[in-house]
């Protein structure tokens, strides 16, 4: 099954079960994988790795909890695992290469294709920086039936699951099961009640899992030393930014959850026409971000 | 016995007139018509033959030929019934003959003599006065339409012996009509039963006093029909030339009998997505006017946009490039005016609910492939891009009427700016064949968008931000003049412009 040659490709590498280097946490998990391909590292036995989990379709808050537990992490020197799905998955890797930490990412598919495509950056990032794995042969398309499978190895290569963002029906439950089998801890960001984006997650914490609401809570989990308490959710206070008086007025009534113009312009008793070019003034600024036509959320990126 | 009647015949928007020969001679007894006709007019002989008998005229054992000219162009319809047995009556000498003379006759007979309506009067009739021929005779039926045309002498008769009677100098008894006026007709459509959707109401304001083309995003039901109806209710009134543009275009498709006489409101057209490139074009062996031509000067509303045939969609090119279509068929190629307001909606996901993630239930990636499916050169051709939201049923169907919605103006209201701000433009474009904002192309949008040098900058940005074609610099900068117009001001200010960037319309957006 050596795979060095026959794929034409040098980059890709293959360790199969009981040869060194096999991944030690893998051994233990019901139906081990027979063999791992990658191109770049393996995760390292002795370092922590938590895996990052969550739905494809995130809300804004989403991405801000993802992007920061995964910039959090990484500098503490715990690896990010997860599957470079759209959405939570790669979000949270993204963070953690750009905080200098190490990801890697579990395919479904052979690991010489990337899936799905918009992320080939990332999938490039991991390749240099981390490690991009499949227990599939390259060349294999990905397909829906593999991803459950993949699943348990995304939960078994890490110590603990920690979900992000779940609708009541998603993908990530399957990750959490594999994890509940093979003896991991699950860990949850809390949401709202009323958030259609929290309702799985709720679900999980009423389940016994554990509520994670910064990442030290992790450090914790994983007995971490722990130094002193930061919240990296802080906002910067609004009226740092020096902006305008009206484009802070404007500003100040958006939030992570999308408004619409005629809701913008009613709660700050402006015209639509004033409150639609204040609304291109700040998102050129950078400060808010349009995700759908004339719907408003804050920008993320800059806070 | 020979005898010639004027009559006309409609080619595609042109009307032409058409001489009807008739010669009565000795030989073996026959009637006979030629000049490349269709089944119709080929027809036109029975009821020529039963409708004279029945006017107690018989036609004599005689050679009866009939010859359409000019005989190399394909006559279709029913309009030369009425002129082959005013030809017939004439070469039998049973009509004074000074009368025929520089009149025209067009009409459809009935086994029993009376006279029905036809399409295509209006030009016709135009053709007749533009041609110099003093008098037209018409069926009854189409006499407003007949009489929209100032300038020439129209009779409408409603049977041959009305004909006969008006041919020998007698009075025609006239039957009462009644004539609608225009300005007693109730308009039961406004713009102030529209709630909330500031927004929309403001970018659907912008599209009309322009003429900007504009499309709506919005989840299902939530108005986006009822606001684009409500679009003819703001715009200028039809002027009396484009009254009978209008006109012309319905009464060669045959529909403008059931209007009473002349349009005077704005078309609003609403097609079905399910329509063909053909009913949508124009077309037909001779073709008829499309579903483009029928909105000329008015509004052209596309609901489900997406969900029309690719190939129909791209038919709209042309029109909205240039105000026109042309539709080319083996008899050849006629030119239909098409130029019109293009309103369209469509969903912003499949599903229909994006943002609103309670109820979306789609992938980014779904969302992305189904606004592809927006082709870039369509894009390239709206103008104004907005959003329709849901909105409440407090907000609707409240008690307390400040808990509803804000009502808004009433059309009347919103038509006074647009018409002003509507001859400002007229104003600003005097003799360059210009109307509107609108119609702006590459150069002409440098000229009459001039901006100074910290908008230009500030556009710039917006080029940069977004990362904007400089077909979307164009837009946004007509849309600019347009809101810069309707604020009565000659500069374009970055306000002006930022709104006008808010109305972009982009892949993913």
């Amino acid at each position: 099954m050596d795979s060095n040659g026959i794929y034409n490709n040098r980059e890709i590498q293959y360790v199969a079960k009981g040869e060194p280097g096999y991944p030690k946490r893998l051994l233990h998990i019901p139906s081990p994988p027979k063999g791992i391909y990658y191109i770049g590292k393996l995760p390292r036995e002795e370092a922590p790795s938590v895996a990052m989990v969550g739905a494809r379709v995130c809300s804004e808050y989403g991405r801000k909890v993802a992007k920061t537990f995964g910039e959090c992490l990484a500098k503490k020197g715990i690896q990010i695992i997860s599957g470079m799905a759209r959405g939570i998955d790669s979000i949270g890797q993204k963070g953690a290469l750009d905080a200098g930490g190490q990801s890697f990412g579990v395919l479904g598919s052979g690991v010489d294709i990337c899936y799905p495509k918009e992320n080939l950056p990332l999938y490039n990032q991991l390749k240099k920086k981390g490690g991009i794995l499949s227990e599939l042969a390259p060349k294999i398309p990905p397909k829906s039936q593999h991803f459950p499978a993949r699943n348990r190895i995304i939960s078994g290569l890490s110590d603990l699951v920690l979900v992000i963002e779940a609708k009541e029906k998603s993908g990530t439950f399957i990750t959490v099961d594999m994890a509940l089998e093979q003896g991991k801890d699950v860990a949850v960001i809390p949401g709202r009640i009323s958030d259609p984006f929290s309702k799985g997650c709720n679900e999980l914490l009423k389940q016994g899992a554990y509520v994670v609401t910064s990442p030290e809570d992790i450090f914790d989990i994983l007995s971490f030393p722990l130094d002193r308490k930061t919240d990296p959710f802080q906002m910067k206070e609004k009226t740092q930014y020096f902006l305008e008086n009206k484009e802070n007025i404007v500003y100040s009534c958006l939030d992570f959850y999308s408004k619409n113009l005629d809701d913008i312009s009613n709660e700050v008793s402006m015209p639509v026409s004033e409150v639609l070019s204040i609304l291109i003034k700040l998102e050129l600024k950078g400060y808010i971000r349009e995700i759908a036509k004339n719907n408003y959320v804050v920008n993320t990126e800059n806070n | 016995m020979y005898c010639r009647i004027i009559s006309g015949a409609v080619f595609g928007m042109e009307s032409d007139t058409v001489h009807v020969e008739v010669n009565i001679s000795d030989g073996m007894p026959v009637f006979e018509m030629v000049g490349c006709l269709a089944t119709e007019v080929k027809e036109s002989k029975e009821r020529v033959r039963t409708a004279l008998r029945n006017e107690g005229i018989f036609l004599p054992p005689k050679r009866i030929t009939v010859n359409l000219s000019p005989a190399y162009r394909k006559k279709e319809g029913s309009a030369f019934d009425l002129p082959v047995a005013v030809g017939i009556m004439s070469a039998l000498g049973k009509l004074p003959k000074e009368r025929i003379e520089n009149t025209m006759f067009i009409g459809e007979l009935s086994l029993n003599g009376r006279l029905n309506g036809i399409k295509g009067v209006l030009p016709m009739v135009a053709k007749a006065k533009r041609e110099g021929i003093s008098r037209c005779v018409i069926p009854w039926e189409n006499a407003l339409e007949g009489e929209a045309v100032k300038g020439v002498e129209v009779i409408p008769v409603s049977s041959l012996s009305d004909v006969v009677s008006f041919l020998s100098g007698k009075e025609i008894r006239a039957p009462e009509r009644a004539r609608k006026n225009s300005s007693e007709k109730t308009k039961d459509m406004d713009f102030s039963e529209v709630r909330g959707q500031e927004g929309a109401k403001r970018a659907a304001e912008i599209a009309a006093s322009g003429f900007h083309n504009m499309l709506m995003i919005g989840e299902p039901g939530v108005g986006k029909t009822m606001l684009a109806k409500r679009i003819t209710t703001i715009l200028p009134p039809l002027s009396a030339e484009e009254s009978l543009e209008v006109s012309t275009i319905y009464s060669v498709a045959g529909l403008l009998q059931k209007k009473e006489g002349i349009m005077t409101d704005r078309p609003f057209i609403n097609p079905h997505h399910t329509i063909t490139e053909q009913a949508f074009a124009g077309g037909g062996r001779i073709p008829r006017p499309g579903v483009v031509s029928m909105a000329h000067r008015g509004v052209l509303f596309m609901d489900e946009l997406l969900e029309f045939r690719r190939s129909v969609l791209e038919v709209l090119r042309q029109p909205l490039e240039e105000g026109k279509i042309w539709v080319t068929r083996s008899q050849g190629a006629y030119l239909y005016p098409a130029q019109f307001i293009f309103v369209a909606a469509m969903n912003p996901c499949p599903c229909g609910y994006f943002p609103d993630f309670h109820r979306c239930s789609c992938t980014e990636y779904q969302i992305k492939t189904y606004m592809n499916k927006l082709s870039a050169p369509l894009m390239d051709r709206i103008d104004i891009c907005t959003e329709v939201h849901r909105t409440g049923i407090k907000h609707l169907f409240s008690d307390k009427e400040e808990e509803k919605g804000k009502k808004g103006e009433n059309s009347e209201k919103i038509r006074k700016r647009v018409i002003r701000t509507g001859d400002i433009q007229k104003e600003r474009y005097k003799s360059t064949g210009i109307h509107y904002n609108g119609e702006l192309k590459g150069e002409d949008v440098e000229r009459y968008c001039y901006l100074e040098k910290k908008e230009k900058k500030f556009l710039e940005q917006i080029m940069e931000k977004w990362n904007l074609s400089v077909r979307a610099y164009e837009k946004i900068c007509k849309v600019a003049r347009t809101i810069a117009v309707m604020e009565e001001s000659e500069k374009i200010t970055l306000e002006h412009i930022g709104e006008a960037a808010g109305y972009r319309l982009e892949k993913g957006k």
